[in-house]
């Protein structure tokens, strides 16, 4: 290819860009259907790193809880993004709207949980907790950035 | 006014340690002509061999410095063999890349060490009690973070400036072409200088970790950075500059958080790193930026 | 496929468009620290134009894209005239400001009844557009994967231009390259809006394949990452920072088994491969004589045909 002609090919692969963009995308969102709740609880076992965590799901607006959900969970770190791949987890429902599931993370630490939500309701919610030798508990606003030292 | 004042006392004791941290890391740069990332986690691997002779063996203050020097050292010749020695001159990025490989390495090892996040980090002599200088008080630890970390600027400045080893270490600084032509064995200094640095480091970590009492992973990250910010405001390659540099890092850090928070605080601090560079890219005591910038020629 | 698999070659396909900009001002000679400020803009742009004003998907990218560019252009204004440690400090810093303003950040509007948007170090939930259009997992990879095609064809058409040969002149030595006449501050500025605006990019596509972000992500360790992802895969090739990414999260998801001990091996591996390539696996070097081969043996033979 002459060089040229480097200008103007540039120019037809940003409108195929454009266009692969636009072919990418659907309509605009329409409002879905019921909304969970989901509260999560993780306590510590006897092996290292490991958790088991109940997940109560409930409807957002009548409160009532969700049974029958197919839960699934992913975990990433948001400290490392896109670092630590681990399979999803697939929670198993002890009674009508709560679930447990065993986690086993690659290290301590704060992890955002992606609870999936199939069936009966299809929904997404996300989880901080920050995990450590004791338990875990949600991740609080007010914590201090990573790496920093209080003086 | 009492605030002001006992704001800057602290900054200046807390900028003596960043100054510390500087000093070795200016040092590795003006041999090297590259930069170290892996500084930080060097010193916290040094850091780390203290702590477990504290937590295991329940061994005081002064081994865990000794364990902390020579844990850095060793860690520092570590990294000068595999990420800088065998590199090729020109090689300078994947140097720098290489060592932030050798950084992933030593965290993961520190964490196989002691897995847990958080440990006890023996006290410095004199915690807890202060001095009441009128209005001001005066804590003993911090006083005694700063006295050591002056004694010890003064034997890196002594050794630099009155041995054969510190002529031969400047010389390299200032050409290792040049030094190697007249007789200047240079591999053997700059690993000396490296080894030098990193105990430095390692010394300056113990101070700070001795203050707050405790050790975690976050500690590698957060040495280099505040080394890299303290030489870069201070100016590359000059030991006063380096001094300066942890001093007014220091005492801006101190100021900023008293008044607006941590958050703002960093801000801040990165805030006047960043008009430094851009407005007096030498830093405040650093030569002219032609000279860095010669430096850095061979940079990718 | 299944999910996992999804995930993994998902995450590789985002990561690459941090790593190629990190690729394209290292083609300028300039190392930057800070591309992940750009990839953050990019996030949060995005993610505001689908979750609160309800943008499409496309308008939404291009203007995390246009976020990216215009913010990098904004920082590659004063930073110019630096080089070497001083830029990439510079750049350091800009991008720990960018982070630490987004965690000061709070913009939210109720939506369905709930409050959406960016609040502070708490994160930015629900960027659901999605989740809510049934754009599958796999579709989305595909989504991401169209894009990154583009993306490596702009490199291929860059790498055979004047310009692609004017920024790696200028890369080798800016002062030379002045000399000889090209427009060495045009064409840095134009590199680092270019670098923004890919940043920017994966930044949309990474908010939207998450549906969460945090100021956390966007870290130094981030920005880290993406540039030796250039020097493990090579800097002859714009598929050398792709093929670095692949390696990293390839060669990590493979060791899993070594379990505590994966990054003491992964990290010796790197130090030891940049020891033999200092520039990486496919460096100019190589590529020359690969393009070398490629028309002195196989090109000729197909045209005979």
């Amino acid at each position: 290819m002459p060089a040229n002609s480097a200008p103007a090919l540039l120019i037809a692969l940003g409108a195929a860009l454009s266009i692969a963009i636009a072919g990418g995308s659907g309509s605009l969102a329409q409002p879905a259907g019921a909304r969970a709740q989901a509260d999560i609880q993780c306590s510590r076992t006897d092996m290292p790193r490991e958790f088991d965590c109940v997940v109560t799901l409930s409807d957002r607006r009548t409160g009532e809880a969700l049974g029958g959900v197919d839960l699934t969970i992913r975990l990433d770190m948001p400290s490392m993004p896109m670092a630590h791949n681990m399979r999803p987890v697939k929670a198993t429902e002890a009674r009508s709207g709560t679930y447990r599931a065993r986690i086993r993370l690659d290290m301590l630490g704060d992890w955002a949980l992606q609870l999936n939500l199939k069936g009966r309701v299809r929904d997404r919610v996300v989880k901080t907790l920050r995990f450590d030798e004791s338990g875990a508990a949600p991740v609080d606003a007010t914590r201090t950035a990573p790496g920093q030292h209080k003086h | 006014m009492v605030d002001f004042a006992q704001n800057t006392i602290d900054g200046v004791m807390i900028g003596a340690s960043y100054g510390l941290l500087a000093l070795g890391f200016t040092l590795i740069f003006g041999v090297m002509r590259r930069l170290n990332l892996s500084y930080g986690p060097v010193i916290m691997f040094g850091a780390y061999l203290g702590t477990l002779l504290h937590v295991q063996l329940g061994f005081g203050a002064v081994a865990v410095a000794v364990a902390c020097v020579l844990g850095a050292a060793l860690a520092g010749i570590y990294v000068e063999r595999l990420c800088f020695a065998p590199m090729r001159p020109g090689a300078a990025i994947a140097s720098m890349v290489s060592s932030f490989a050798i950084w992933m390495q030593l965290e993961q090892a520190v964490v196989l060490l002691l897995p847990r996040h958080t440990y006890p980090f023996p006290p410095l002599l004199g915690s807890g009690t202060s001095l009441e200088l009128g209005p001001l008080v005066l804590r003993l630890d911090y006083a005694v973070m700063l006295v050591a970390a002056l004694i010890l600027m003064l034997a890196v400045h002594v050794l630099l400036y009155r041995s054969r080893f510190g002529l031969a270490i400047r010389s390299i600084i200032e050409n290792p072409m040049a030094a190697g032509l007249v007789g200047v064995h240079v591999r053997a200094a700059t690993l000396g200088a490296f080894a030098l640095a990193s105990a430095a480091g390692g010394f300056a970590g113990f101070l700070v970790l001795a203050v707050d009492q405790q050790i975690t992973p976050m500690f590698g990250m957060w040495a280099t950075f505040k080394g890299l910010i303290a030489m870069m405001i201070g100016g590359l390659g000059s030991v006063g500059g380096a001094v300066l540099g942890g001093l007014v890092l220091g005492i801006v850090e101190v100021h900023s958080q008293w008044h607006f928070g941590p958050q703002a605080r960093d801000l801040i601090v990165f805030v006047l790193l960043f008009v430094c560079l851009v407005l007096r890219p030498g830093g405040m005591l650093g030569q002219a930026p032609e000279r860095g910038l010669a430096m850095l020629r061979d940079r990718v | 496929m299944d999910d996992y698999l999804i995930g993994v070659l998902s995450n590789i396909g985002v990561i690459s468009f941090v790593a190629l900009s990190s690729y394209l001002l290292l083609l300028t000679g300039e190392i930057s620290f800070g591309q992940q400020a750009f990839f953050a803009i990019g996030a949060y742009a995005a993610g505001i134009a689908t979750a609160l004003w309800g943008w499409p998907l496309s308008l939404a990218l291009c203007g995390g894209a246009a976020a990216g560019a215009a913010a990098a252009l904004l920082i590659a204004m004063p930073t110019l005239r630096l080089h070497g440690l001083y830029f990439s400090i510079a750049t350091l810093a800009c991008a720990e400001m960018i982070r630490i303003l987004f965690e000061l950040f709070r913009y939210q509007i109720v939506v369905d009844g709930a409050l959406v948007g960016p609040n502070g170090s708490d994160g930015f939930r629900e960027i659901r557009y999605v989740f809510e259009n049934d754009i599958g997992a796999f579709e989305f990879m595909l989504v991401i994967y169209a894009m990154l095609a583009a993306t490596l064809a702009c490199f291929a058409a860059l790498e055979r231009s004047r310009l692609g040969v004017a920024l790696r002149m200028i890369g080798s030595d800016d002062v030379l390259a002045a000399s000889h006449g090209v427009a060495v501050a045009h064409c840095k500025i134009m590199a680092a809006g270019v670098a923004g605006a890919i940043a920017g990019i994966g930044g949309g596509l990474y908010a939207h394949m998450t549906t969460y972000i945090e100021p956390r992500i966007f870290d130094i360790m981030l920005g880290v990452h993406s540039l030796a992802y250039g020097l493990i895969g090579g800097l002859g090739t714009a598929l050398g920072p792709v093929l670095g990414v692949v390696l990293d999260v390839g060669v990590l998801e493979s060791i899993r088994w070594l379990a505590g001990y994966r990054m003491i091996v992964f990290g010796g591996l790197v130090a030891l491969l940049l020891i033999v390539r200092p520039r990486g696996l496919f460096d100019e070097t190589t590529v020359y004589r690969l393009n070398r081969i490629w028309r002195s043996t196989i090109a000729p033979k197909r045209e005979n045909r």
